[in-house]
């Protein structure tokens, strides 16, 4: 049984351990590779600071909000383990701020400690008269990409360094079963029109003196279009920027400008702070996440695929229910296949 | 008197703080720090300089509380200001968990922290070894930035200091009209006061940039504070302790107990020990003083004896001294009139 997953952002490599862990004992024919052109440091997954957040609402989609609680849960319980470190794991307190009061979010039970911001400390963001405070979770990717692989390489999983053009071409080698794992350019394997860049951009710099995330919000100009700062374990990432449909993964001057300027209004300190690095992504921006099987025709025969793709700008905060939600899947592929049936006595 | 010649004695937070807070409250008077250390070999410079006051018995707790109150605002300013990352303030989220439940489940600085709230069961659950907790957001001052940049803002106030050994304050009654003593730990000798002991604290300071968030042990024992650069671990309450040498045993003590409250502490980097003498005292010696001999009168204010809690209110006992320093002043200049009729 041949398992090819394409993709190695954090939703491909964390899908690609799910099963592998799950199924490897049941199934001790499962040969598992992963297909990638990009891989960490250069992957969407790497350029995000790593926060847990869902966003505001959820939309209706319950299933997402469970998944991000899959995550969360799973996340804490790592913590005090001696892996936490290599993993980039690490709880964080912050704050998110808004013009005008607005309802609980749907994760307010998941964090740590949340609650209301008091009057006081409203006073250190002029401008915002209402917020949250709560502890939440990092999760660095630059750390926990070459966790994943590390995990992945001793298991006996094998990387390809190349590009995949058609599941055709998976099906055709022999696969059994693809993992869709790909993220914004999924579109490329399967046209897909509700899945659409969410083009962002970032500013690392260090400011070690920062020890809380500050997310602002602007109802009115959406997500991630309002400032937002979010200090790492070696540097603090300042953001804020959200473009619906643009593909351009060049760093644009506006964007920093942009970007500095309303971060170090709402924190002055990082006047001083050294910029290290620019970067830009392409958030997979879908209406809800595809995770689903398809069973697609190749010649004679049947090949399944599972998409696992569209995590917008959640990707980090929702991607262990969501590996566990497309094991669930391949797991029933498998018994649909009797693989999964413990052999039976021969009479 | 035209320019009165104050000499302030000490450079840890305290004297730094005071001689800014004379310069600032007397224009006229001509400052001048005298210390046989500066940052960053002063106590201070041991300390986390977390404001999490420590309960003076011998002072009423509402002049405390004022002075907490005067230090927490004054450094929340410069931490929201361009100048935090240089002066090394910052804010800090975290825990202060207890075993048993403490008599006093409200200390009295509890709404002059910010979000200062009991600890929910979630978050509990990552002290099995505790069972009642407390969160709130507070403030850090890093050293050696803060008295670096103390002693920038003095110098920039053309104030003087200068690296000097006072063995007696009586020395220096003909070069200053007014002396403060700022001395903390050293007014055991240089002043003899026996009500004066220091409580010997090591602390580890090692590299582990993911903690964001202080924890806290309520027996003052076992602390994680992350400033800046460094995470700072304690530490040791061992009374009149006069040894400023790191003890190994000790070292190893401290970690284990702050890695049982933060596993990941364990890959920890760059581990190196300290050691401060905490200047402790039922109360803060902060009052007047007039030291005469053979006719001759020094008015000295006193302003040591902090504690454990130097950081949390240095800002409020400068701001008194000042205050004395200026009835001092007044009091010379009521003298020298006098003197000329």
């Amino acid at each position: 049984m041949r398992v090819a997953i394409i993709g190695a952002g954090v939703i491909g490599l964390s899908t690609a351990l799910c099963i592998h862990e799950q199924y490897h004992g049941l199934v001790p024919s499962l040969e598992m590779e992963i297909y990638a052109d990009r891989y960490t440091p250069h992957t969407t997954s790497d350029g995000a600071a790593g926060l847990w957040q869902p966003y505001l609402s959820d939309h209706g989609n319950l299933q997402e909000t469970v998944w991000n609680k899959e995550t969360f849960d799973y996340l804490l319980g790592h913590l005090g383990s001696p892996a936490a470190k290599e993993m980039g794991l690490f709880l964080i307190s912050g704050y998110n701020l808004f013009t005008q009061p607005v309802p609980d979010p749907s994760w307010k039970n998941i964090v740590l400690g949340f609650r209301n911001l008091t009057p006081k400390e409203l006073e250190l963001f002029p401008g915002y008269s209402y917020g949250w405070f709560n502890t939440a979770l990092m999760l660095e990717c630059r750390s926990y990409l070459p966790w994943l692989s590390n995990r992945l390489t001793q298991r006996g999983v094998k990387f390809f360094h190349r590009k995949v053009d058609s599941f055709q071409e998976m099906f055709a080698q022999g696969v059994d079963v693809v993992i869709n794992c790909t993220g914004v350019r999924a579109g490329e394997l399967q046209p897909d029109p509700e899945l659409q860049p969410g083009r962002g951009q970032v500013i690392k710099v260090l400011a070690p003196w920062v020890k809380h995330f500050i997310i602002t919000h602007d109802i009115k100009s959406g997500v991630y279009n309002s400032p937002y700062v979010i200090p790492g374990s070696e540097f603090t990432v300042l953001g804020g920027i959200y473009q619906h449909g643009n593909w351009n993964e060049e760093n644009s001057a506006q964007d920093h400008k942009t970007i500095w300027e309303n971060c170090c209004r709402l924190l002055p300190a990082l006047q001083k702070a050294k910029i290290v690095e620019e970067w830009s992504g392409l958030r997979p921006a879908r209406p809800r996440v595809r995770l689903e099987q398809e069973t697609v025709r190749c010649g004679h025969h049947q090949a399944e695929v599972i998409h696992n793709y569209g995590h917008g700008g959640f990707g980090i905060t929702i991607h262990w229910g969501c590996a566990m939600a497309a094991a669930r899947l391949f797991g029933s592929i498998l018994q649909k296949k009797q693989l999964a049936s413990p052999p039976q006595p021969r009479l | 008197m035209a320019a009165p010649k104050v000499a302030v004695v000490g450079a840890g937070v305290i004297g730094l703080s005071t001689a800014l807070c004379i310069v600032e409250t007397c224009p006229s008077c001509s400052v001048t720090v005298l210390s046989d250390q500066f940052s960053p070999n002063t106590t201070s410079d041991v300390a986390a300089g977390m404001l999490i006051p420590h309960t003076y018995p011998g002072t009423p707790i509402h002049v405390q509380k004022q002075w907490f109150k005067e230090t927490f605002a004054y450094l929340f300013a410069i931490s929201n200001s361009a100048e935090a990352s240089e002066a090394g303030i910052h804010l800090v989220s975290g825990w202060q968990v207890f075993k048993n439940t403490p008599k006093e489940e409200l200390p009295f600085w509890s709404d002059v922290v910010l979000g200062f709230r009991p600890m929910s069961e979630a978050e509990l659950r990552k002290f099995p070894q505790h069972r009642f907790g407390q969160a709130f957001t507070t403030l850090k001052a890093d050293c050696p930035p803060y008295l670096l940049w103390l002693e920038k803002r003095l110098k920039a106030t053309g104030a003087q200091m200068y690296t000097r050994k006072v063995a007696d304050l009586w020395e220096l009654h003909s070069e200053y009209n007014i002396v403060v003593n700022c001395t903390g730990i050293g007014a055991h000798q240089l002043v003899g006061d026996a009500k004066l002991l220091p409580v010997r604290g090591q602390v580890l300071k090692v590299h582990a940039p993911w903690v964001k968030n202080f924890i806290r042990d309520g027996d003052g024992l076992t602390y994680i504070y992350p400033g800046i650069h460094r995470v700072t671990l304690g530490g040791t309450r061992e009374k009149e302790s006069w040894s400023l040498s790191p003890d190994p045993g000790t070292t190893k003590n401290i970690f284990e107990r702050c890695c049982s409250l933060e596993p990941s502490l364990r890959g920890a980097q760059d581990i190196t020990v300290k050691v401060g003498l905490r200047p402790s005292r039922w109360c803060v010696r902060l009052e007047r003083e007039v030291l005469s001999q053979g006719g001759v009168k020094l008015p000295v204010v006193h302003n040591y004896g902090h504690g454990s809690g130097g950081f949390s209110v240095h800002w409020g006992t400068a701001k008194e001294a000042a205050r004395l320093v200026g009835e001092c002043i007044a009091a010379l200049q009521g003298s020298s009139s006098r003197a000329k009729l």
